[in-house]
């Protein structure tokens, strides 16, 4: 390593200047609309083109690390899909921890979309088993949920009319930060044959192109950039509109960061030779 | 004994194996029953497991705190925090269920509104969560300026290519000439070659070993030597 990047390297140089990035942008509020691309249509697209009242099943598959990420992306989702009158039931793949998450996640969502609990949402809760979960609300959804998150049973909950099955749901929307989107892929596309959308971390959105070509899902929002191009599609600008400004600022500040890093390195290199 | 050991859990995985591949492929009625219970019975098993590795867990620190192995500090800190918590949503069903006896409304559950365990999710867990998680933005800058170096020309191309896809998950992007496109061009064609690449050696692979638990060859699952 250069002296130059020893003496400028130290982690800390760098942790305060992205701190300092992110306090000033985030001081500074300004949001900036991200149009959506083709690929976060696919999964507006599908939700647009389902009957009113058609039931809809998200499958909340993260925990509060990912908090900053998801919510916004489920709160635009949730929004568009009590605009267009559909009947949203959510569970977990995840953990424990997951279903507390989306029940605050999606009372308030409800609150801020008049929705009524049971009649327009419902909660079931966590299951674990993975593929072994998804294939078996496949045959038989109450032999898993035989009852909501707050213990009432199926048949006192509007929202779950006519639903005994997985393949009963329009549409089911997986949102994680896990791999859980393996078992909707093997047990809910290959087997049953439903409609899968998918809402990720940025992370892992790459890893989930390519089920984009093969249409195993109907569209992909990744991480806060797909949530923000969510809201900019139901045209309800909420924090992942006003997150972008911070991340475009973060994003061009790691560019500088390599671009410095690199002439530091090859400055230190030139100068050594010299030396000897 | 050996058979109990052995011969048992050998003939378990191949009957289970070949069982359910044949079930995939035959669309009869009784064929789905037989799904039906054994995911039933997976999903069983998994809440099974999730005791296992509760103890397994606990098992582990208790060892390292016991021993005082490095870092044993940390351990004493899981443990109480586990068994706090346990405690909490012990007293919160016990509480729930004597209120259940005068008032109907009231289900027995460890958590839900005003419980300790939704204070311990929302005042601990939540904010610890999304603290851990920010962290990884800075630790992602701290490496990209020690170790992002143009030392190739594939590593110079691997460097651009992070650059146009950074450039390209923000609104800024778009408002440069053929970023956005150029940024979508390299996530649905080169990735998407790479990872359908990586996909169908890890399928094969997948194929590979349940073959060899089916039938036997594999047989690290059963412990010992």
């Amino acid at each position: 390593m250069s002296p130059e990047l020893k003496k400028l390297g130290p982690r800390w140089v760098v942790f305060g200047i992205l701190g300092l990035v992110v306090t000033v942008s985030l001081l500074f509020k300004r949001s900036t609309e991200f149009p959506g691309t083709p690929v976060v249509k696919g999964v507006y697209d599908a939700v647009e083109e389902l009957p009113e009242g058609s039931p809809i099943l998200i499958s909340s598959d993260f925990d509060p690390g990912s908090e900053a990420e998801l919510v916004p992306m489920m709160k635009a989702i949730l929004a568009h899909c009590w605009r267009r009158h559909l009947r949203v039931i959510v569970m977990s793949l995840q953990s424990p921890n997951a279903m507390p998450l989306a029940q605050g996640i999606v009372e308030e969502a409800a609150r801020d979309n008049g929705a009524k609990e049971d009649e327009d949402y419902a909660l079931m809760n966590y299951k674990p088993g993975n593929l072994a979960a998804v294939l078996a609300i496949g045959q038989d959804w109450a032999s898993q949920f035989p009852e909501s998150y707050k213990h009432r049973k199926l048949a006192d909950i509007p929202a779950m009319k006519g639903i005994t099955r997985l393949g009963d749901f329009k549409y089911v929307l997986c949102i994680t930060a896990t791999t859980s989107v393996d078992s909707w892929l093997l047990g809910g596309v290959t087997k049953y044959g439903i409609k899968l959308g998918l809402g990720c971390t940025a992370v892992m959105a790459t890893d989930y192109y390519p089920l984009l070509d093969t249409k195993q899902i109907t569209g992909l929002l990744g991480g806060l950039a797909g949530a923000a191009q969510y809201e900019s599609l139901v045209k309800l600008p909420g924090k992942a509109t006003d997150g972008m400004p911070t991340q475009s600022l973060i994003h061009v500040t790691i560019i500088l960061f390599i671009v410095a890093g690199n002439i530091l390195h090859f400055a230190g290199k030139r100068r050594k030779p010299e030396a000897a | 004994m050996l058979h109990l050991k052995r011969t048992v859990p050998l003939a378990i995985a191949f009957l289970s194996g070949i069982l359910l591949l044949i079930q995939y492929f035959v669309p009869h009625p009784w064929s789905a029953k037989f799904l039906q219970y054994t995911s039933d019975w997976q999903v069983t098993l998994a809440y099974a497991a999730l005791l296992l590795g509760v103890g397994s867990l606990v098992q582990s620190h208790v060892t390292k705190a016991r021993r005082k192995a490095p870092g044993w500090g940390f351990s004493a800190v899981a443990l109480a925090a586990f068994g706090i918590t346990v405690a909490m949503g012990m007293w919160w069903s016990v509480h729930t269920a004597w209120q259940s006896r005068t008032d109907a409304s009231i289900v027995t559950t460890g958590s839900g509104e005003g419980s300790p365990l939704s204070w311990v999710y929302n005042s601990l867990l939540f904010p610890m969560g999304g603290a851990m998680f920010s962290i990884l933005g800075f630790f992602i800058a701290s490496a990209a300026f020690r170790a992002f170096r143009v030392k190739s020309p594939e590593a110079t191309l691997l460097l651009l290519s992070a650059i146009v896809v950074m450039l390209g998950q923000v609104p800024l992007g778009a408002h440069l000439p053929g970023i956005p496109q150029l940024s979508a061009w390299l996530l649905s064609v080169p990735t998407t070659a790479a990872k359908r690449a990586i996909g169908f050696g890890v399928a094969l692979g997948s194929i590979a070993t349940a073959l060899r638990v089916i039938f036997g060859i594999e047989r690290a699952y059963l412990g010992g030597e």
